[in-house]
C-alpha cells in the first residue's frame, strides 16, 4: 500500500509539474542563434477616399412664398416661404462636389437649420421629406415642413430636385445614371431648394439661421 | 524728328495690342480666384483589429484623415453605420477619440487613434460600422453651410467568452492529462505486477562527544 501511496505521489507531482510549469516550456523566447537580420523599410503610396466641396458657403436667394403680411422678397416669409442656391431650371448649379480616391458611394444629408444667438433665440428647424419615415417626414399641408421643420431639395442638370434628409443617404443627383456610385475624378455640380416652416413659435426671435448640407464618400460595403 | 518717327505705332498695331489686352483682362476676371472649399479624406483600407475584441476589455485602432480642401478646417470624428454588410452595428458609445475634434491644415493628414471599449455584456460575432470624418470650414452665420465628410468601414469580431473558454482550458491540460493517465498507468501496472518498492529509514546517529572531539 505504500509503494502505491509512493508512485501516486509522483504522478501527482508530474501532473502539476507538467500543468503548471507549461507555459514556462512554451514561452516563446527568442533563441541565441547564430543568423543575422537586415531591417528592411520601404515606402507605400497613402490611399483615401476623398470628397472636396466648394465654396464652402452659399447665400439662399431669390426668397419667395408666405403670406401677407409675412412675405418678403429679402427674407424668408411664413409660411412656408422659399429660397434657392442656384436654379435648376435655368441650369444654375453653384456648388461642386467632387469625389477621389478608391470608388464608393456618395451620400449626402442636411443638419438642423440653427438660429445664430447673436440676432436672437429660436428652437432649431429639422430637415424633413415629403414621405418616408414619420420621423423625417414633412407634417405641413401638401407634404409642406411643418413647426420646427424645413425642406431641402438638392438638384444637378442630371437630375431632378429630390429631398435631402436628416439621414446620410444616397445622393441620387450626383450620378443618376450610376445611382450615387463614385469612382475616382468623378464630380458634380448641384444647387438646392429650400422651404421654410409653416410656423415657428412665437417666441422664437432669430432672425437669422443657418444650416449645413454635407455631402459624404462612403466605401462600397462588404459582401461575406 | 527720326526718334519721334521711330517711337510712333501704327494704327493697327495699337488695336490688336488693345484687342490682346482686353482679351486677357476678360478672361482673369471671368475666372477670379479659385473658390474656397472644404474637402475631406479618409483611409481607403478598412478599420480592423488585429484580433478578436473580448468582451470587458478595450482595445486601439488608428485611423488617418486629411484635409482636401484648400484651408483650414476642423474635422470630426464619429462611428456611425452607413456601410452595407453583414453585422451588428458598432454602439457609438463604445468608441472613443482621444480628441473629438482636429484641426487640420490645407492638404495635410492625421493619425487618430480611436479606443474601442467592448463592455462585457457585448454578444459575440461580427460587427460593422463606418468611421466617418467631417470636414467642416468656419460656419458663415445666415448662409448654407456647406460640408464634407469620408467613411471608411470599421469591422471587428467579438469573441464568445463561453466558447473560448474550454477549447482553451482542454488545450492547456490536454498534454498534462495524457501524461497523467500514462503515469498512472505504468504505476497500475507495477502494483499488479507485485514488484514492491520498500523504503527504509536509517537512523542517523549524533556520535558522541568523543567523536566530535569534545
Amino acid at each position: 500500500m505504500r509503494t502505491f501511496l509512493v508512485i501516486a505521489a509522483i504522478v501527482v507531482g508530474a501532473f502539476f509539474v507538467i500543468s503548471f510549469g507549461h507555459k514556462v516550456v512554451t514561452d516563446p523566447q527568442p533563441g541565441p542563434g547564430h543568423s543575422g537580420s537586415v531591417a528592411v523599410s520601404l515606402k507605400t503610396m497613402q490611399t483615401y477616399r476623398t470628397i472636396t466641396v466648394s465654396p464652402t458657403s452659399a447665400n439662399c436667394t431669390n426668397y419667395a412664398g408666405g403670406q401677407y403680411p409675412n412675405r418678403s422678397k429679402g427674407a424668408m416669409g411664413f409660411p412656408n416661404g422659399t429660397c434657392q442656391v442656384g436654379e435648376y431650371l435655368k441650369g444654375k448649379d453653384p456648388i461642386k462636389i467632387r469625389y477621389d480616391g478608391f470608388q464608393g458611394y456618395v451620400y449626402v444629408h442636411a443638419g438642423w437649420a440653427m438660429p445664430d444667438s447673436s440676432t436672437g433665440s429660436g428652437t432649431p428647424w429639422h430637415p424633413c421629406a415629403f414621405n418616408g419615415h414619420k420621423q423625417v417626414r414633412c407634417v405641413g399641408t401638401n407634404g409642406n415642413p411643418g413647426e420646427d421643420q424645413y425642406l431641402v431639395r438638392n438638384f444637378s442638370p442630371e437630375g431632378q430636385p429630390t429631398p435631402v434628409t436628416g439621414n446620410n443617404v444616397c445622393d441620387v443627383n450626383f450620378r443618376p445614371a450610376h445611382g450615387c456610385y463614385a469612382s475616382r475624378g468623378n464630380a458634380q455640380y448641384e444647387g438646392f431648394y429650400v422651404t421654410g416652416p409653416r410656423t415657428i413659435p412665437a417666441t422664437d426671435t432669430a432672425q437669422t439661421w443657418t444650416f449645413w448640407v454635407i455631402w459624404t464618400a462612403v466605401p462600397p460595403g462588404t459582401r461575406k | 524728328m527720326q526718334l519721334r518717327r521711330g517711337l510712333a505705332v501704327p494704327p493697327a498695331l495699337m488695336a490688336a495690342l488693345f484687342l490682346v489686352l482686353g482679351t486677357v483682362f476678360l478672361v482673369l476676371g471671368a475666372a477670379g480666384p479659385a473658390a474656397a472649399s472644404v474637402g475631406v479624406g479618409i483611409q481607403a483600407a478598412p478599420v480592423r483589429l488585429a484580433g478578436l475584441a473580448h468582451p470587458g476589455q478595450s482595445a486601439t485602432v488608428q485611423v488617418f484623415v486629411v484635409n482636401s480642401g484648400s484651408q483650414p478646417e476642423s474635422v470630426r470624428i464619429a462611428v456611425q453605420r452607413l456601410s452595407h454588410g453583414q453585422g451588428r452595428p458598432v454602439p457609438a458609445s463604445w468608441v472613443k477619440t482621444g480628441a473629438p475634434i482636429a484641426r487640420l491644415a490645407p492638404h495635410h493628414a492625421v493619425r487618430v487613434t480611436l479606443e474601442l471599449a467592448v463592455p462585457g455584456d457585448a454578444k459575440p460575432g461580427a460587427y460593422l460600422s463606418d468611421v466617418v470624418a467631417t470636414g467642416y470650414a468656419p460656419a458663415s452665420a445666415g448662409r448654407a453651410n456647406l460640408g464634407a465628410a469620408a467613411a471608411t468601414l470599421l469591422e471587428f469580431r467579438v469573441a464568445d467568452p463561453a466558447a473560448a473558454f474550454w477549447p482553451s482550458v482542454f488545450r492547456q491540460s490536454f498534454w498534462a492529462l495524457l501524461i497523467v493517465i500514462l503515469l498512472a498507468a505504468v504505476a497500475l501496472a507495477i502494483y499488479k505486477s507485485g514488484l514492491r518498492l520498500r523504503v527504509e529509514r536509517e537512523p542517523v546517529g549524533y556520535g558522541t562527544a568523543e567523536e566530535r572531539g569534545g
